[in-house]
């Protein structure tokens, strides 16, 4: 490993990135050949066949959403990291508990912050 | 690689210094937020509190020789990594001891803001600690983590918002690159711990690998030419996380690169050398030359700040023992000199809501002591005897001498020269310029306590240096055999 010339190792992912790019290129370039051109104002919809748009996606939101979404974020990493150690439990024994119980009473302090700063309430 | 979550008592007592300042922010957090109407003076002194037990902790440590790893080699607590921990605390304590009068001003989240001092701080513990590129990554990221939200923490001030901006941007490219080049030495050479890739052979990958883990270390440490965030961040960033952001992270990102250099790439000396040598020039000259032109004491710390980690890299491209004595030596002048600045500078503003160096005009007349103060801070950056920055240039130029870098030397003698311009510019307008303003100047007890401090060490380490330089050369033994391993690994090992 490491003594060859660079270039030979690297060699399938050249030929594999122009493949890729080959393959996009090639299927719009073809689509726009053999399609017929006849737009009109449905057609441009993001949606072709759904709801009509009543407005631009970019607009302002309240700054609560973001906080929402940060504590789910927050509880969203302590089930990823939960569900491991639930597989494993049993082979770490009580180490394991106590550890996860550290990470758990750290997460609470954040969650004890934030509730107590009122990001939970709405109003 | 076996799964196992091994640990004993004894392993968890290499680890206290970190689980006791784990413990301690989160119960200040907890004080903070449930009690209503608590003064945040309260809340600092006990985070200064906790941080001093820490710091006792690890001098304990220190003098007991306690020693060893954890984690399959990612956490080693050495004489290196205590030392490191130590500089990381002490910038910390005198940084919230300055803040205090600062914080006053914030108009909410007062307490937070020493929790994430104390965060951050935390982290470049563990950065310390770091012999593993992963948790040379996941420290890195941790520490500064929290000076994302410092250096950001005035709301409505356009220029602190740019600042973070700044500073978030370029350090998730600086995150991206370092995770990239970790990637590439994975690849190469099949291990993540430093000692492990100790006798790897030398290849195109494993290059570009760390030269790119060096150029995120590079931004951490704000050498030439991964500077560009530095003055910008360093003006609209409050000025005691200025102060920190200028001493704490680079003793981290310090301990890091020596390992690195000295452990793993110990075989590869005569190519790295040359990197150094470069980077420690160009660092010397651009933040030499550029200081002249500031107009904003900050900025002008800025770009000095650049300039001293030129002079550190030296020790680095001298790339021995003493080398490394040198490097842990200047840092710990630079600490009490630059945060001693600082102190005036947090000082004075507090006061008159400037940092222009057009208003330390008459500063003497308007306060002796933080003029005088300022004086010998200033020539210690400067490298004037007695004071601490000659004997840690005299000790790093040695190093270099060592070496035979002359080049090197030429340079930085040149540099010192021009540094001493600005400078001494400062000081000419605090004793020769008539104030505008005469009204005198009053600083805070802390922020007298954080002076004095810095003035003791100023004066200790440049008149009775010995028991520190005992005390570093003590902290780097385990590299005395560094060059030998360059002999040794030499007629096989010049690629790369």
């Amino acid at each position: 490993m490491g003594n060859e010339p660079v270039p030979l190792n690297y060699l399938p992912i050249a030929i594999f990135a122009v493949i890729g790019a080959a393959f996009g290129i090639v299927s719009l370039l073809a689509g726009w050949l053999v399609r017929p051109h006849r737009p009109y104002r449905a057609k441009l919809l993001p949606y072709e066949s759904g709801s009509p748009l009543f407005m631009d996606a970019r607009v302002q939101f309240p700054m609560r959403y973001y906080i929402i979404a940060m504590l789910f974020v927050i509880f969203d990493i302590e089930i990823v990291f939960l569900f491991p150690w639930a597989v494993v439990f049993g082979k770490l024994g009580l180490l394991g508990l106590i550890e996860m119980g550290v990470f758990i009473a750290i997460l609470v302090v954040g969650f004890w912050y934030a509730w107590k700063k009122g990001a939970l309430e709405w109003e | 690689m076996t799964f196992d979550l091994v640990l004993s008592g004894s392993d968890l007592l290499l680890l206290a210094p970190e689980i006791f300042l784990t413990v301690w922010l989160c119960v200040v957090l907890a004080i903070d937020f449930s009690i209503k109407n608590l003064d945040h003076e309260n809340i600092a002194y006990l985070s200064v509190g906790g941080v001093i037990a820490t710091l006792l902790n690890l001098l304990w440590f220190d003098y007991l020789g306690v020693t060893g790893t954890l984690f399959h080699d990612m956490f080693v607590l050495d004489r290196l990594a205590i030392f490191f921990k130590i500089f990381v605390l002490l910038s910390t304590v005198l940084v919230i001891l300055s803040s205090i009068d600062y914080v006053k001003s914030f108009r909410f989240f007062r307490g937070e803001y020493y929790f994430l001092v104390m965060m951050s701080a935390l982290g470049m513990m563990f950065m310390a600690s770091a012999h593993d590129l992963l948790s040379v990554f996941v420290t890195l990221e941790f520490s500064t983590f929290g000076f994302y939200v410092l250096v950001a923490y005035l709301r409505d001030d356009v220029k602190s918002n740019e600042a973070g901006l700044k500073f978030f941007i370029l350090g998730v490219f600086a995150a991206g690159l370092l995770a990239y080049g970790v990637s590439l030495v994975y690849g190469e050479t099949g291990t993540l711990v430093f000692s492990e890739m100790a006798h790897t052979p030398g290849s195109y990958g494993l290059a570009i690998g760390f030269l790119m883990i060096f150029a995120a270390l590079g931004f951490k440490i704000g050498a030439v030419p991964f500077h560009s965030w530095i003055p910008d961040t360093y003006h609209g960033a409050p000025t005691p996380v200025t102060a920190f952001l200028s001493i704490a992270p680079k003793g981290a990102a310090m301990a890091i690169l020596i390992r690195m250099f000295y452990v793993a790439l110990a075989a590869f000396k005569p190519t790295w050398v040359l990197l150094f040598v470069v980077a420690s020039i160009l660092s010397m000259t651009y933040g030499n030359i550029v200081a002249i032109a500031q107009k904003n004491i900050k900025r002008l710390l800025a770009y000095s700040g650049i300039a001293q980690i030129g002079n550190v890299l030296i020790g680095l491209a001298a790339g021995t023992k003493r080398g490394s004595d040198a490097i842990l030596f200047y840092l710990l002048t630079y600490l009490f000199a630059n945060l001693g600045a600082f102190a005036v500078v947090i000082g004075v503003g507090n006061l008159i809501k400037s940092d222009e160096i057009e208003d330390y005009n008459g500063l003497n007349r308007r306060s002796p002591f933080l003029a005088a103060a300022m004086l010998i801070f200033l020539l210690s950056l400067a490298g004037v005897p007695p004071l601490a920055g000659f004997i840690g240039k005299l000790y790093i130029f040695v190093a270099a001498i060592d070496q035979e870098l002359y080049t090197l030397l030429a340079v930085g003698l040149i540099n010192i020269i021009i540094s001493m311009y600005y400078y001494l510019v400062v000081v000419k307008k605090m004793y020769i310029n008539e104030p505008v303003d005469p009204s005198p100047i009053r600083v805070s007890i802390p922020i007298k306590t954080v002076i004095y401090v810095g003035l003791a060490g100023t004066l200790i380490l440049g008149i009775y240096p010995r028991p520190f330089i005992e005390w570093v050369v003590a902290a780097t033994l385990m590299f005395s055999n560094v060059t030998d391993m360059v002999a040794a690994a030499l007629p096989h090992g010049s690629g790369g």
